[in-house]
Formats: C-alpha cells, sequence, structure tokens
C-alpha cells in the first residue's frame, strides 16, 4: 500500500495574469507568507509546464488575453485538474461574479485586494485542495484494500452493510453466522475500519451494494 | 417764329436780328450747322445756307409744279423722287441738313481795302488784320474781296509824304471800286479821314484799334465813318501792377521819341500823373535804347516799370514797339507792364488790354454789316469789348508776383498747364481707376481677412471637435481607464503588503522587501504615465509639433486600451519595427487616431466568435521617407459602398456616437501631411493604414 506523505509535498500557488508588476507583486506577497508561488503570464503557459501533485491553488485573472478565466476553468477540469481557483479582476465585472462562483470559484477579488483577502482565500484553496488530496489518497487505498478482498469477502461486505444481521447474511449466502463474522471480521480488518459505522461508510463510498439475487 | 424770323432777317442782313438765335436755339442741331459764332458768343445764322432746307423741304410742294413734258433732269429725278416718295425723303433731307454745305447763291463781289499803318512787322496790326481777312472770308467767302495797303507812316510821316502815299493808292486802285475802307490802328485812321477822298472817295470807313481819345477828339466825324474803339486803359494797368506789388514806391513810365510815341504818350499821362501823388513817378521818354536799358537795370527796389509806345528810341533807330519791351524787360531789375497784347510773351508782366483779334473781329462784324446793306450812320462807334487783364504766367513767376492777388478776371498766358488741367478727363479717368483699384484692394484685403478669421475660426472649431471627441472617447473608456490605473494600484498594494510581511518575519527579509519597495515606485510612476496619457488626450491647446517614435506611441496607445482589449476578448498580434525614423507631428493628435482605429476594430469584432477576435497592429518603414501604422481586425469587413462614405462626417453604423471619429481622423493625418486609408482584410475584416512622412533630418 503506497500512501504518500502528503506532507513530502509543498503546497503551490499558481498565478496566471499577462500583468507583470501583478505577478511580481503576488509572487512578493505570497512568497512572504512562506507559501511557494509559481507565475505565468497565460494560461497556455502555465498548462505546458510540468507540475508537482502537491496541493495547489490557482490565483487567475478572470480576464486574459484570448481566453476568458471561466473558459479556462472548464479546460481545467476537461484536462483533469481539479486545483480550486480564486478569481482576480481589473474589471468590475458582477455578472462573471455570479458565474464565477456558481463555477466553483474559491472567490472572486476585485483589484486593488487586501492583502487579508488573497491570502485567506488562498488558504481556504490549499486546504480544500489538500482535503480534496487526503481524500483521493484516502479513497485510492480504500479502493486498493478493497481488491485485497475475496470475491467471498466483497459479497460479505454488501450484505453487512446493507443493514442485515450476521443471521439474516447467513442465511442469504447459506452458510454459517460464524462464517459471516469471521468474514466480517476479515473484512474490517483488511479495510481498517474500526466499527461498522465506518465499513458502511467505506461501502457508500466505494458504491458497495447488496448483491441482487 | 423765331428760325423763320431768324432766316429772313439773314436773309435781309440784318445781322442783329439773325443773332437773336440764342443759347437754346443752337441747340436745335441742323441750325447750328448752318450757323457762325460770333465773337460774342451769340450765333450768325448764314442766311443762304437757312434756305437750304426750306428748298428741299419745299421740294414735294413744287415737284406736281413740273410739266409732265419737260425733259430736263430735274423732272427725272422729281419723278425718282415721287416714286420713292417715303424711302428716299427722309434719308435725302437728313443729308443735306446735316452735311452738305449750302451752296452760296450768286451775288456781286465786294471790294474791301485794309488799311496797315506801318509795314508787316508790328504785331498788333498783323492780328488786327488777319482777324478782319478771317472774319470776312467766314462769313462770305469769295464774295469779298480783301485789299492790303501799307502805310509806312513811320518813315513817311509829314503831310507831303502822306500825300504821295495817298496818291499812289489812288492809281494803283485806280479801276476798283471800294465798298468799304477798314483802317487799322489810329494813325492809319488819321491818315485815311484825311486823304480818303484821294482813293476812296464816298467809301464807308470802318476804323478799328483807334483810341477813344482820337476818335472823341475828332470834332465832326462823317456820317459814314464807324468802326471799334480800343481803349489803351494805362491807369488800370498801373492799379494791376499795384495790386501785385502793394509796396511800389517807384513808377517808371517808358515812352519812345517819335511823334507817335509821343502822340500815345499825351493820351496816357492824364490817366498816369494823378498817381504821382502817392509814388515817385518818373518818365523815362526819348532817352537812347542802350541809356534806357542801362537805366533799367539799376532802378531802386519796390519799383514798377509801365512800357508805353517805343518806335523810336532818342538816336532815331526805328524799333517795333514789342520787341523794344521785351529787351527791357530781359534787362529790368523790376517788372514790366504793357498796355496791349502783342507786348505779352516776351517777359511783360502784363496788362489791361483786349486783344487785337477781337477789335478785328468786331470790325469785320461792322464791315459786314455795311456791306449787306446797313447805313454806317446807324452803326455806331463801339468800344472793342472783351478787355480784360492779360497776365504771362511766366513772367509771374520769375519776379515771384503772387497769383492770388490777381483780379479775378485775368487770363493767365503761358502758364503751363498743370497735369490736371490739361488732361483733366485722363486724370480723373486715371484717377477713378485708382480710386476703384484702391478699393478693390481694400475689399480684397478685407476679405482676406475675413477668410483668415474664417479659417481661424474654423481651425478652432476642428480643434475643439476633434478635443471634444477624445474627451467623449475618453468617457466611453472610462471603464478601460479606471482598469488601467487599477492593475498598477493593485501591485502597489500587495507589493507594499509583502513587504510588510517580509519585514515582520522573525528575521526580516530585507532584500526581499526592498524588492517590493522599488516595485512600488515603479508601479506608481505606471499609473502616473496612465494618467499623463489620459490627461493629454483631453487636454486644450494648440498643436504641437515634436519628433515622434511612432513605436512608441502605439505602444502607448495599446497600454491605455489593454482594459477594453481584454474586456471584449481581443487578441492583440502586435509587431513594432526596430529603428523607425521619426515623425513630426503632434503626440496627442495622432494617439487620437491610433486610439480611434483601435477601438473601430474591437468594436466590429463585437459579434465575432470570442477565439475569432484578432486585433492587429504593425508599424513599419515604408521606403526611406514614411512610416505606416495599420490597425486590421477580423470583423464582418466594410462593404466597398460604404468604403467611400466611411470617413464622411456623421457617417457611422454604430448605434452610439457622433460618428465624426474618422473624419477627425483624416483631417489630422492629411494636416500632419499624410494619408488614411483602408483596405481588406484576409480571410476577413478591415485594415486601416495611416501613412506618414518622416522627419526630415537638417544635414
Amino acid at each position: 500500500m503506497t500512501v504518500r506523505k502528503k506532507q513530502e509535498v509543498l503546497p503551490v500557488v499558481y498565478v496566471i495574469d499577462d500583468d507583470v508588476s501583478i505577478r511580481d507583486g503576488l509572487g512578493s506577497l505570497l512568497g512572504s507568507m512562506g507559501l511557494k508561488v509559481e507565475v505565468f503570464a497565460s494560461p497556455q503557459a502555465f498548462l505546458d509546464a510540468r507540475r508537482s501533485d502537491g496541493p495547489a491553488c490557482l490565483v487567475l485573472d478572470v480576464r486574459l488575453p484570448g481566453v476568458s478565466g471561466l473558459d479556462f476553468q472548464g479546460e481545467l477540469v476537461r484536462q483533469g485538474i481539479r486545483c480550486p481557483v480564486v478569481f482576480i479582476t481589473g474589471h468590475g465585472d458582477i455578472p462573471m461574479t455570479v458565474r464565477a462562483m456558481k463555477a466553483g470559484a474559491i472567490e472572486f477579488l476585485a483589484k486593488p485586494f487586501r492583502d487579508q483577502e488573497l491570502l485567506d482565500a488562498v488558504q481556504i484553496g490549499l486546504n480544500r485542495d489538500m482535503k480534496r488530496i487526503e481524500e483521493e489518497e484516502a479513497a485510492a487505498g480504500m479502493r486498493a484494500r478493497l481488491d485485497n478482498l475475496t470475491a467471498r469477502e466483497r459479497e460479505i461486505f454488501g450484505y453487512v452493510t446493507s443493514g442485515l444481521m450476521n443471521k439474516q447474511v447467513a442465511g442469504e449466502l447459506g452458510v454459517s453466522e460464524i462464517t459471516v463474522k469471521i468474514h466480517r471480521g476479515n473484512v474490517m480488518r483488511k479495510m481498517g475500519a474500526r466499527s461498522l459505522a465506518e465499513l458502511v461508510r467505506m461501502a457508500d463510498q466505494l458504491d458497495i451494494r447488496r448483491p441482487e439475487t | 417764329m423765331k428760325v423763320m424770323s431768324a432766316i429772313w432777317h439773314g436773309v435781309r442782313g440784318r445781322h442783329s436780328h439773325s443773332s437773336i438765335l440764342g443759347a437754346r436755339m443752337v441747340r436745335f442741331w441742323p441750325l447750328q450747322k448752318c450757323s457762325l459764332p460770333t465773337a460774342d458768343g451769340r450765333r450768325l445764322v448764314r442766311p443762304w445756307a437757312a434756305l437750304a432746307p426750306g428748298f428741299f423741304l419745299g421740294l414735294p410742294i413744287l415737284a406736281p409744279l413740273v410739266r409732265a413734258d419737260d425733259r430736263s433732269g430735274a423732272r427725272h429725278v422729281l419723278q425718282v423722287v415721287k416714286a420713292r416718295r417715303p424711302t428716299l425723303w427722309v434719308p435725302i433731307l437728313l443729308a443735306l441738313i446735316v452735311g452738305i454745305p449750302a451752296p452760296a447763291l450768286p451775288a456781286p463781289v465786294k471790294h474791301v481795302l485794309v488799311l496797315y499803318p506801318y509795314d508787316n512787322a508790328l504785331p498788333s496790326t498783323n492780328l488786327a488784320g488777319a482777324a478782319v481777312r478771317k472774319r470776312l472770308a467766314e462769313i462770305a467767302g469769295g464774295n469779298v474781296v480783301v485789299h492790303t495797303a501799307f502805310l509806312d507812316l513811320v518813315e513817311y510821316p509829314n503831310a507831303e509824304d502822306m500825300r504821295r502815299t495817298a496818291e499812289y493808292l489812288a492809281e494803283k486802285h485806280a479801276r476798283s471800286d471800294f465798298d468799304a475802307l477798314i483802317a487799322l490802328n489810329t494813325e492809319s485812321f488819321r491818315f485815311a479821314l484825311k486823304y480818303r477822298d484821294t482813293f476812296a472817295p464816298g467809301v464807308p470807313m470802318v476804323f478799328c484799334c483807334v483810341t477813344r481819345a482820337f476818335v472823341k477828339s475828332i470834332s465832326d466825324l462823317p456820317p459814314d465813318v464807324t468802326g471799334v474803339i480800343s481803349d489803351y486803359d494805362m491807369a488800370r494797368t498801373l492799379e494791376l501792377a499795384l495790386q501785385l506789388q502793394p509796396d511800389t514806391r517807384h513808377v517808371f513810365f517808358l515812352s519812345g521819341a517819335s511823334d507817335v510815341d509821343h502822340r500815345w504818350l499825351e493820351g496816357w499821362k492824364p490817366q498816369i500823373d494823378p498817381y504821382g501823388d502817392r509814388f515817385d513817378l518818373e518818365y523815362l521818354v526819348g532817352l537812347p535804347f542802350d541809356e534806357l536799358l542801362d537805366r533799367v537795370e539799376r532802378l531802386p527796389p519796390d519799383s514798377v516799370i509801365l512800357s508805353g509806345t517805343l518806335f523810336q528810341d532818342g538816336t532815331g533807330r526805328q524799333m517795333v514797339p514789342a520787341e523794344a519791351t521785351a529787351a527791357v524787360a530781359e534787362r529790368a531789375n523790376a517788372p514790366v507792364y504793357v498796355p496791349a497784347d502783342p507786348y505779352i510773351g516776351t517777359g511783360a508782366v502784363g496788362g489791361y488790354m483786349a486783344t487785337f483779334e477781337g477789335a478785328g473781329t468786331e470790325a469785320a462784324d461792322m464791315v459786314l454789316q455795311i456791306l449787306g446793306g446797313a447805313k454806317p450812320q446807324g452803326l455806331h462807334p463801339r468800344t472793342a469789348i472783351g478787355q480784360h487783364y492779360r497776365i504771362d504766367a511766366r513772367a509771374l513767376d520769375r519776379w515771384s508776383l503772387p497769383r492770388n492777388r490777381l483780379p479775378a478776371d485775368s487770363v493767365l498766358l503761358y502758364d503751363s498747364p498743370s497735369i490736371w488741367e490739361q488732361y483733366r478727363e485722363l486724370v480723373l479717368a486715371a484717377l477713378l481707376v485708382i480710386g476703384l483699384q484702391s478699393l478693390m484692394l481694400i475689399g480684397l484685403v478685407l476679405q482676406f481677412q475675413r477668410r483668415r478669421r474664417a479659417e481661424a475660426a474654423m481651425r478652432s472649431a476642428r480643434a475643439d471637435l476633434a478635443r471634444i471627441t477624445r474627451v467623449t472617447t475618453m468617457g466611453e473608456l472610462t471603464a478601460s481607464i479606471a482598469h488601467e490605473v487599477n492593475q498598477p494600484l493593485a501591485a502597489i498594494v500587495a507589493n507594499g503588503n509583502a513587504a510588510l510581511r517580509w519585514l515582520g518575519h522573525a528575521t526580516p527579509d530585507l532584500s526581499e522587501a526592498r524588492e517590493a519597495m522599488a516595485r512600488i515606485v515603479q508601479d506608481g510612476l505606471r499609473a502616473a504615465d496612465v494618467i499623463a496619457a489620459i490627461r493629454g488626450m483631453v487636454r486644450r491647446g494648440e498643436p504641437a509639433s515634436q519628433s515622434l517614435d511612432m513605436g512608441d506611441l502605439v505602444r502607448e496607445v495599446l497600454g491605455l486600451l489593454r482594459g477594453e482589449i481584454e474586456r471584449n476578448g481581443v487578441t492583440v498580434a502586435r509587431e513594432i519595427e526596430e529603428n523607425l525614423p521619426s515623425v513630426r507631428g503632434d503626440r496627442v493628435q495622432l494617439q487620437q487616431v491610433i486610439l480611434n482605429l483601435v477601438m473601430n476594430a474591437v468594436e466590429a469584432m463585437v459579434g465575432q466568435a470570442a477565439g475569432e477576435r484578432r486585433l492587429g497592429v504593425l508599424v513599419a518603414r515604408d521606403g526611406d521617407d514614411h512610416v505606416t501604422v495599420s490597425v486590421s481586425d477580423t470583423g464582418p469587413g466594410i462593404p466597398a459602398d460604404a468604403a467611400a462614405r466611411v470617413f464622411e462626417p456623421f457617417y457611422t453604423t454604430k448605434n452610439h456616437g457622433m460618428g465624426m471619429g474618422l473624419s477627425i481622423c483624416r483631417t489630422i493625418v492629411e494636416a500632419h501631411g499624410g494619408k488614411l486609408s483602408l483596405g481588406r482584410n484576409m480571410p476577413r475584416g478591415t485594415t486601416f493604414i495611416v501613412a506618414l512622412q518622416t522627419e526630415r533630418r537638417s544635414s
């Protein structure tokens, strides 16, 4: 089981703005908070660059030459890049704001913004991303563990988490209750669940159901 | 009625009646042609000429009287004339009245003898005699034959001489009968009175140029003698002198030694002597001529010289009085005044006199009356009219005598008329032309000034309009301008906060903080530049010409418009050549042009799909002498028929703005000596090209 330690990869903030002053200013500001910053002059430059897998947050000017920031956000999702976005703009675009928030942006800041506003938003973003990575890693771990289950164990997983009692599961499968208990224990152990409730949650996450007969 | 009377009396020879033709009648042109002016301004109708119109008017009346079988040419003419009555009468009549002098009807020839007292050297009698001859010829034409006799009375003055002369005349003219006698001058009159029975018995006599004194002295003037008296008023001549020279103290009277001279002097002395009370009067009589000349050269100041006659000097030398007076006038140191016309012109100032021509003409008129049948008794001797002051302008100027002291009706002779007098009409015309030209010049100058003012007003209005357009555009670009200012402001805030945080670390990172501060300064200046550019766009003021780099200018405009460009999702492809030659012009105005073109391009692409909005800006050199700025868009393009109108004022396809932008742009570009044109962009869209002349470098 390979679970990468999230602390090994530093969080990074990506800044995309075509104005060099903004890039330098934000770079310095975020840097002074001890954050790792990478600046890009255009979305294409960002896409072309090699990126780390650690938690990241994107600070993006909503109006960039050629492509709108929102469209770029859609492009990112299509490419499987799910880091959160903080939009900044020099224009006072109200409609844009609404659309951006609806599309899931962390925040929409109008220049010039207070430093704290940006930092808070970035922090939220990074936290969210960290959480997402955790969740993804956790999910990946779970799936890996799921693969370790035998077929029978998988069945038991499904029945046990569907709200049936051991006796009922035994009756369904035609095995003894003890067998069910032993399988359940194995499943719990293999899956790393510490309680039935946890197992049920896992089943939800993994989308395990009671097998149909 | 008057015309008929005139004709009647003209025929009868009663000139006094025919002369009734006054000024009004004279205007009747046909009569003008048939009449002649007399010396006193009246008109004399030619008796026979007056008949001519009557003759031809009477033709139609007489025509029927011509017998049918008369084969004379007259009948033929009359028939022709009758046949063509209306069309022929009028031209014939007019021709006759207007052109053809009336034929003189045959009449008996008259003979007139003119007596000259001396010879043909004396100007006075020459003038009078010539006038007589001329007058007689004028009126009577070939009907009067003029004979002349020169009596040489100076050479042959005594009784014996005169008798011989009379007999000589009688012999000479034995076979001629004279109808009238004219005696010119007192001396010939005197001779004729005494001796005319010898050579012209019973012939009526008319005297001419004879003094009143002499005529009065004749106790019994024969009834067939009459004539024209000439007054030689020396007193009035002296008065003229005194008027011109009010400071006169000495008066000198010159006279010759001959009997003739003495007689003249005796006639004048009574006129002059009374002046001896007021002035120092001296008579210089009968001096030898050289002595006389010496004398007059050394006269005291404030002197006046009156010249009588000088037929003979103290040495017995014969002289022509006029020439003698001329010599005196030349040598004298005082002005000379003379009694008669022939003396004027050779140095004398002038005097009171009548012309000899006038007297001669009058005498001739009297002779004509007598020849015409008037009785001499009915004609009283009369004074030659027309006596007046005659002055030689040159002598006046020589002695610096004041013209404004001349008597009112003086005749100024030998006055070189000024240009004004000589060419009055020409001068007036020239003045008129000059005046009109001056008026025209003034008019042109005023018009020019007005045009200049109008042009200045127009320039000012244009400048205002351009500025208003800029201001309006700036207003429309407020959001974009705010964006442009916002960017550096946001950077400043970020850098400032960054610096604070760097400094707030446990170990402050000074280099990072310093860098942040430096960036703050840069960004502040950048914001200031934007403000300055905007301020420049909206400033009022005269266009200022400076050396410009079009690349910088375009960059600045694009910077100003970046917000707008971004907001519209337009991509900019910018190409600015290196080392562009400079262009001379007004920065703000040219920026206005580029700004307008870029804004137009952006607005043109509004309808295009998001990725299809491409703005192209190219700044390049074109040959050695031009720089071009091309602004292209990928909009729908401009159709050919609208392309021509695009630069018109007020033409717009937008639903906002005045449509002034492109027309102002073109005006600005052309004012800079450049050209603004448009063309198609491929595959679609429009390209506007601004071509500007490079600044010539003074080598």
